[in-house]
């Protein structure tokens, strides 16, 4: 066995090398660029924080749920972690449509089938729904995001957040491309 | 675990500062404004990563409400019930685990991967269960795809592909104890904890398990008792565009040996008595970085090592060490074509000694192995995709393969979905087909010549072979699911035991006879066989799955083959397997209970079965689980593999009653 070490040492040594060479570009990274994955995370950490909710007992948690899109969630998990909103502690689900999970947010990835069905269970409920498929909002989500010129963009329809009892703050409301029930995207 | 292979494992964890280091600079996503996310320019970090329903291939996911559900205690019982595959457990520390037929505790046509970490072992082309201790909450979710593989994942995906994925570290964060012990089962403490800080987030987890009891054979006590520890670390870092992740583990077993022969009825010159318990030792490592470039392309580089020391009782050892690098490159071109290239090398090292019954011919056997492979998933219009792929592949010992592939999906209408694929795969020979020799026994000869009486690998054994056609259609609603698909696979090349000519032989000596057995390829066969899987959520708190399996095997042997059993041989796999299982929740109260049955092995001579497992679980608080579980519960107890009894004992499976904590400190 030793022997064996000592014949895989040069091909270790070797690997070592190569992550030295791997990891020398990543100081490069940063600053103004970041993954679709995580800048769509911190926009639901962010939608969170501006989103009053009509049944939020005291300190009863916020849950965000993320179906479809797993790198998704387990950024918002990371993002979140000791995070807390007026005193809400924020805790994140993934899981599929199926799952019987409260949420106070539901991000629905494009990958997720038959979208308007989800929401129309849904459709009353003090549920804000966000996703990043192409008719989001037209199937009746409330923030659909998209990306324009290599930028992160929203819309809203504030026709579903109203007839869910949600209120938005008019911060994010003002960043926000507005549409209706008639005009969504 | 010797002070050399400890410095080759911390050569490994020694790569992580750098990470750490960079951490620290890095802009914080979580206390940006909402105004300065919108100028942030984004780049694309999802790769070529496609839904289960997406995929044109037989996948079957096992997530980590389903593991929990479970009530298992070991990854091979989270694999029964899955359609297509076929497990049994064979003692308390062997399993038969396989897709699609050819099962044994050397089964060698399934690949395993642990967060893209190969678990291949190039000693028997198989995987050692033993050396995969995961603690089963570290477990995202367990990918099983059935059918050749070989295009994408290279040798060994012949008939299947288990990709198991851990959890992120930012996902298992702070304190978890669990204790769990059953009456036939094992007893486990297991610890569990991560933390985090800007960008960096690890966990470290390590559990020690008993399985103390003894066990029976057919009715008759017998001492199967063993102890495994081990440990895992999970170091995740991420900045925008790239992600590294690091792991290394430990398992070290201890187990009292089931190798047959010393009980068994043939008179054994080789394999003396056991005179101490089996141990073994298996330290592993792999660093993986992902970059997503501007463009939307990424690159992907992952490097890892694995080494495995077996002590058998009676003096033998068996170790096998590797390591591999790989890399990918995603991108798309126009809007048509997904692209993935890619390529690695691995070096494997197997080393057999210190018996006579029972060793490699060289006693030193490496393999070089550099591969190459690439994929186009074409759209076509709105409802159809093609999935173009293969892989070459050059072994310094077994020379080239080429497994291409080609997929298609149709989306018939919303909900409905039809694939069909046709594919090849190779199965490289392992050191032993390649260099084994067993002596079995001795008996006087002609002439006062000793006959000795063995096996042996044959140097010119060649691929194993499949080219498989097969076809699914997917129903997918939000309350229910239908999956279904049937395949025929044609096998070549496949393995028969072959006597040879009795020659003198000089060594060891006295100058004795060698009338023994050799590996050749002189047989083909075909399997075919239909796979079933549904669920329906009737409400919201209650989930029923079935599942289904038919299974059948048609060999065909060369007139050239003098092989007894080859052309009786069914795949070791039963023709009839299906479960269906309940998951069900009373507020804080989990209910879940599944019932799987099994027909006949035919060639085993195993009479078939039905097992019911059951599961009540309550949290008692938010820290605190505590569940009962009741494991085959139906009998006493029953077999349900029959490996060849001159070699492994096979013993029975017992009704066992356990409990589990589990306690979450913080």
């Amino acid at each position: 066995m030793a022997d064996q070490v000592r014949r895989i040492g040069p091909l270790l040594v070797a690997i070592g090398v190569a992550i030295a060479g791997a990891a020398a570009p990543l100081g490069a990274v940063g600053g103004e660029q970041a993954s679709d994955v995580d800048v769509k995370a911190a926009f639901l950490f962010n939608f969170a924080k501006f989103t009053n909710w009509p049944d939020l007992a005291g300190a009863a948690p916020i849950q965000l749920c993320v179906v479809g899109d797993e790198p998704i969630g387990s950024a918002l998990a990371q993002l979140t972690r000791g995070q807390t909103i007026d005193q809400h502690p924020v805790v994140v689900r993934t899981g599929d449509v199926a799952s019987p999970v409260p949420c106070h947010l539901l991000f629905l990835s494009s990958r997720v089938h038959d979208v308007a069905a989800v929401i129309d269970l849904r459709r009353a409920l003090p549920i804000l729904t966000v996703g990043d498929g192409d008719r989001f909002t037209a199937a009746g989500g409330m923030i659909q995001l998209f990306v324009e010129s290599s930028r992160m963009r929203f819309a809203i329809n504030v026709d579903a957040v109203q007839r869910a009892h949600l209120k938005i703050s008019s911060r994010v409301l003002g960043l926000a491309k507005i549409v209706k029930d008639d005009h969504a995207q | 675990m010797t002070s050399r292979q400890f410095v080759a494992l911390l050569a490994v964890v020694g790569m992580l500062p750098p990470i750490d280091l960079r951490a620290q600079g890095s802009s914080d996503l979580a206390s940006t404004s909402i105004e300065d996310l919108l100028n942030i320019e984004v780049v694309s970090a999802s790769h070529i990563q496609q839904r289960r329903s997406d995929v044109p291939a037989a996948v079957f996911v096992i997530t980590a409400d389903d593991i929990r559900r479970s009530g298992a205690t070991l990854v091979p019982e989270l694999l029964r019930g899955v359609p297509g595959m076929f497990v049994a457990r064979i003692n308390a520390t062997g399993w038969a685990i396989s897709a699609r037929g050819f099962n044994d505790l050397w089964a060698n046509k399934l690949l395993v991967l642990i967060d893209g970490r190969s678990v291949y072992s190039r000693t028997f082309s198989g995987v050692d269960w033993s050396s995969l201790d995961l603690p089963l909450g570290d477990i995202e979710r367990i990918e099983v795809i059935r059918g050749p593989g070989g295009s994408v994942w290279g040798a060994n995906a012949v008939n299947g592909v288990i990709n198991i994925i851990t959890k992120s570290a930012a996902d298992t964060q702070g304190a978890v104890v669990g204790v769990e012990s059953g009456t036939a089962d094992l007893d486990r403490v297991g610890v569990r904890y991560g933390s985090a800080s800007g960008r960096t987030a690890y966990r470290i987890s390590s559990q020690w398990s008993d399985g103390g009891s003894p066990g029976t054979a057919s009715g008759n006590p017998i001492d199967e008792s063993w102890q495994r520890w081990s440990a895992g670390l999970r170091l995740d870092w991420a900045n925008g565009a790239d992600k590294i992740v690091t792991e290394a583990s430990v398992v070290a077993e201890r187990d009292w040996p089931l190798w047959a022969s010393f009980a068994g009825p043939a008179p054994s010159l080789s394999l003396a008595p056991p005179t101490s318990a089996d141990s073994l030792v298996t330290p592993t490592a792999m660093f993986g970085w992902t970059h997503a470039l501007a463009s939307g392309a990424s690159f992907e580089t992952k490097f890892f090592t694995d080494l495995r020391r077996r002590r058998i009782g009676n003096g033998t050892s068996q170790d096998e060490g590797f390591g591999e690098a790989e890399a990918q490159f995603n991108t798309k071109i126009g809007g048509r074509h997904a692209i993935a290239v890619g390529g690695g090398f691995r070096r494997s090292q197997v080393n057999v000694g210190g018996s006579i019954g029972y060793s490699l011919t060289p006693s030193d056997v490496d393999f070089d192995t550099a591969s190459g492979f690439a994929q186009d998933d074409i759209t076509l219009g709105r409802d159809v995709r093609v999935s173009l792929g293969s892989r070459f592949e050059h072994d310094d010992k077994a020379g080239n393969a080429l497994d291409p592939s080609v997929r298609a999906m149709w989306d018939i209408a919303p909900h409905h979905r039809a694939w069909a694929a046709v594919s090849h795969a190779d199965r490289t020979p392992s050191a032993t087909d390649l260099f084994v020799r067993y002596n079995f026994a001795t008996a006087p000869g002609p002439g006062g010549l000793p006959v000795l009486v063995g096996y042996r690998g044959n140097s010119d054994f060649h691929d194993e072979e499949v080219t498989n056609i097969e076809a699914g259609y997917r129903l997918e609603r939000r309350t229910a699911s239908i999956d279904i698909n049937a395949y025929r696979a044609a096998f070549t090349n496949l393995s028969t035991t072959e006597p040879m000519a009795p020659s003198l032989e000089p060594t060891p000596a006295p100058l004795h006879l060698f009338a023994g057995y050799e590996l050749r390829n002189l047989q083909t066969a075909t399997a075919t066989g239909v796979e079933f899987a549904a669920h329906w959520v009737p409400v919201a708190n209650w989930r029923v799955d079935a599942s289904y399996t038919g299974f059948r095997f048609t060999p065909r042997v060369d007139p050239a083959s003098r092989d007894a059993i080859a052309a009786s041989f069914d795949g070791n796999a039963p023709a009839r397997q299906w479960q269906v299982r309940s998951s069900g929740s009373i507020g804080p109260i989990d209910v879940d209970g599944s019932v799987y049955g099994a027909s006949r092995l035919e060639q085993m001579q195993v009479p078939g079965y039905t097992r019911v497992d059951a599961r009540v679980a309550v949290a008692v608080s938010p820290r605190l689980t505590i569940a009962a579980t009741g494991r085959n519960l139906l009998d006493s107890s029953h077999q349900e593999f029959a490996e060849n009894p001159y070699v492994v004992a096979s013993t029975d499976v017992r009704r066992s009653i356990g409990v589990h904590l589990e306690w979450r400190i913080k």
